[in-house]
């Protein structure tokens, strides 16, 4: 019986192996293809979901699942679970996918990030016929409250765990000279431009997908208040993005927060869980260019406004611009 | 000696059918029980599952009423107060939604459960916000309509209610419990605090709690406190309650701005030795620009939230800068 058990496993698992030969041998036209020399078009959503006034009557879901485009998805966390409202990413390529970023909430039971991933990802191959999808677990910048649902993917199957030091994030990519370097990096066929745009953390990278040509800056630039841990770096940073941004053509500067309003200057108050008029996440090369400026101009600690996005140049925690 | 014994009956007996009977005049301080942790929100607030408002019976005449934290970060406290004739309830909370917070759906509850135990049939409910911050009124509204019910919160209320030496002192008579009514601003210019001279309560708001004061108009600040630390002196005090939570348990430690998960906070209550260090602590600071870190509050002069309007850029001054980001 025994032994019976045995053959049949061993059967199924050759036939297993065939299929996939045959997937294989069927090779060329299963196979993605992501051209660079047009932008694919994505879409986001007209209002992301923004917490409730009252946090525990929330009912949307633990985390927004927005697919940009066939291999796009941008998922969002609710704000009901944790104010950061963090977005993350997940990009797919022939047989890998890489998600960056995991969320402000470490429990599966209360941000089952996992659990969300692993349904994208089978979704995802069932629609486009892939199969053995390998994961990569990245992250933008070493922050609780972009990792912290990390331990989650730790037992899952055929994935990479990048780490979550910095010698871990720089071997991976295989930065020799941080942050000047530009890498290449191939998600199967899917090509990006990986650059170190230290300043708000010291270990933060940029990502340029040349398919889809978004430029992900992460906390390093977004709509709401820059924290800069280290100015001088911030600023070349900034500069760097700038001139990547001159080099490839870039469709949106996406990232990991919404915290401005959508009137030019104001910002919600930090903490807040309920954010009823977000302006969009994605960012455009006017705002950066700003942005650029504000570096050349900015020579003493103090919180700077800007219509997109507010500069908090070595602030301590006792100021905010509450009311 | 049969008249006498008749007539004291006849006393009693009418004592007992007016309901609440003269225990107003002791001169102990009435036990409360306090050792419990509040409803302290969750990690996450939308799998929070406690009550909307926790209530807990101090003492027989006296409530604290909690906010949760799910519901508003604020999770101010208010306190329902009893005398034989009218109950107090100070402050109104921070939203105004009866689905999200039902405050006057559970005052009434209260109040009727009180009633019954009490055998009182009449109440007045008076209303009384202890400063205008958005904390303290957002649920005023539930109680507009309601019978048998005084809302003071503005100037002409308060001055209808509180006597007629008001707005320099002020009383409540709650029917045998008699409360001082003084004006404390500084932090919040409206700001009133009650001290209960039955219990020996002191009831502060946001002028003096567990957490960041920041002062808006140093003189009066330092006025107010010396207002109460004579009250304190003068008739002692068993406990001052404020009207929210922002330190945790380790000493000189707050849970940050806007945080609705506080599993570790520091109790309530404080103690008039604290009074008297906060006293001390705002002498010191004397209208300079400063952050002072005590084990129990944090004392805060032209920084921190809304200390002043910011010009733009927002300049840091030297000593308060620092390399920190989230």
């Amino acid at each position: 019986m025994l032994k019976l058990k045995h053959s049949i496993a061993a059967i199924s698992v050759a036939s297993g192996l065939l299929m996939v030969d045959l997937a294989f041998s069927l090779g060329p036209s299963r196979a993605l293809v992501f051209p660079e020399s047009a932008t694919a078009p994505g879409s986001f959503p007209d209002q992301w979901i923004h917490g409730s006034k009252s946090a525990m009557d929330n009912e949307d879901p633990a985390v927004q699942v927005h697919r940009y485009n066939d291999h796009t998805y941008i998922l969002r966390e609710n704000k009901a679970i944790n104010y950061e409202g963090a977005f993350m990413y997940v990009f797919f390529g022939n047989e890998k996918a890489l998600l960056i970023d995991q969320g402000s909430t470490s429990s599966p039971a209360l941000f089952p990030l996992r659990k969300t991933v692993d349904k994208i990802v089978s979704d995802w191959e069932s629609e486009f016929k892939q199969s053995n999808t390998h994961l990569i677990v990245a992250n933008s910048h070493l922050h609780g409250d972009h990792y912290a649902a990390w331990n989650q993917f730790v037992d899952r199957p055929n994935t990479t765990m990048v780490g979550l030091t910095h010698e871990e994030v720089m071997n991976y990519w295989g930065f020799s000279n941080y942050p000047n370097q530009r890498i290449e990096f191939d998600l199967g066929g899917r090509e990006f431009v990986i650059t170190g745009t230290p300043g708000h953390e010291s270990s933060e990278i940029a990502f340029y997908d040349k398919w889809t040509d978004l430029l992900y800056t992460g906390d390093m630039f977004y709509r709401g208040r820059l924290y800069l841990q280290d100015w001088d770096a911030w600023s070349a940073s900034i500069r760097r993005l700038q001139s990547l941004a001159n080099d490839y053509p870039v469709s949106h500067f996406v990232n990991n927060h919404i915290e401005m309003t959508n009137t030019p200057t104001i910002d919600y108050p930090i903490g807040t869980t309920w954010q009823p008029n977000e302006p969009p996440m994605q960012m455009t090369r006017a705002m950066l260019d700003e942005a650029v400026n504000a570096a050349s101009k900015i020579d003493q600690a103090g919180i700077y406004k800007f219509d997109d996005f507010l500069i908090y140049n070595e602030v301590p925690w006792a100021y905010t611009t509450d009311p | 000696m049969n008249i006498l014994k008749t007539l004291t009956l006849a006393a009693f007996s009418l004592m007992l059918s007016q309901g609440v009977w003269a225990q107003w005049e002791t001169d102990a301080s009435p036990n409360g029980n306090m050792r419990f942790s509040w409803i302290h929100g969750s990690l996450s607030a939308k799998s929070n599952k406690d009550l909307r408002i926790q209530v807990h019976r101090y003492n027989e005449h006296t409530y604290i009423l909690r906010q949760n934290p799910a519901v508003h970060w604020e999770a101010p406290f208010m306190y329902l107060l009893f005398g034989d004739e009218s109950a107090v309830l100070l402050d109104a909370g921070a939203t105004s939604e009866p689905e999200y917070f039902p405050l006057r759906q559970m005052v009434d509850s209260v109040i009727d459960r009180w009633k019954t135990a009490n055998r009182v049939s009449e109440l007045t409910l008076f209303v009384i916000p202890l400063g205008q911050d958005s904390s303290q009124t957002s649920a005023l509204e539930q109680f507009r309509n309601r019978k048998n019910t005084r809302i003071a919160d503005d100037a002409d209320t308060r001055a209808a209610l509180f006597g007629s030496s008001w707005p320099d002192s002020g009383t409540l008579s709650l029917g045998g419990r008699h409360l001082e009514v003084i004006p404390t601003p500084g932090i919040d210019p409206e700001a009133i605090s009650l001290f209960d001279t039955w219990s020996k309560i002191l009831l502060t708001g946001n002028t003096f709690y567990p957490g960041r004061l920041v002062i808006r108009d140093h003189p009066s600040y330092l006025e107010s406190l010396e207002k109460l630390q004579r009250i304190a002196s003068q008739s002692g005090i068993a406990s001052i309650w404020g009207g929210r939570i922002e330190m945790s348990a380790e000493p000189g430690l707050d849970y940050m701005l806007r945080s609705n998960y506080r599993p570790n906070e520091r109790s309530l209550q404080l103690e008039s030795t604290d009074l008297k260090d906060a006293l001390d602590i705002v002498r010191l600071i004397n209208d300079k620009q400063d952050i002072q870190i005590h084990d129990d509050f944090i004392v805060m002069n032209g920084v921190g939230r809304g200390a002043r309007a910011y010009g733009w850029p927002v300049y840091i001054p030297e000593m308060f800068r620092k390399n920190r980001t989230r």
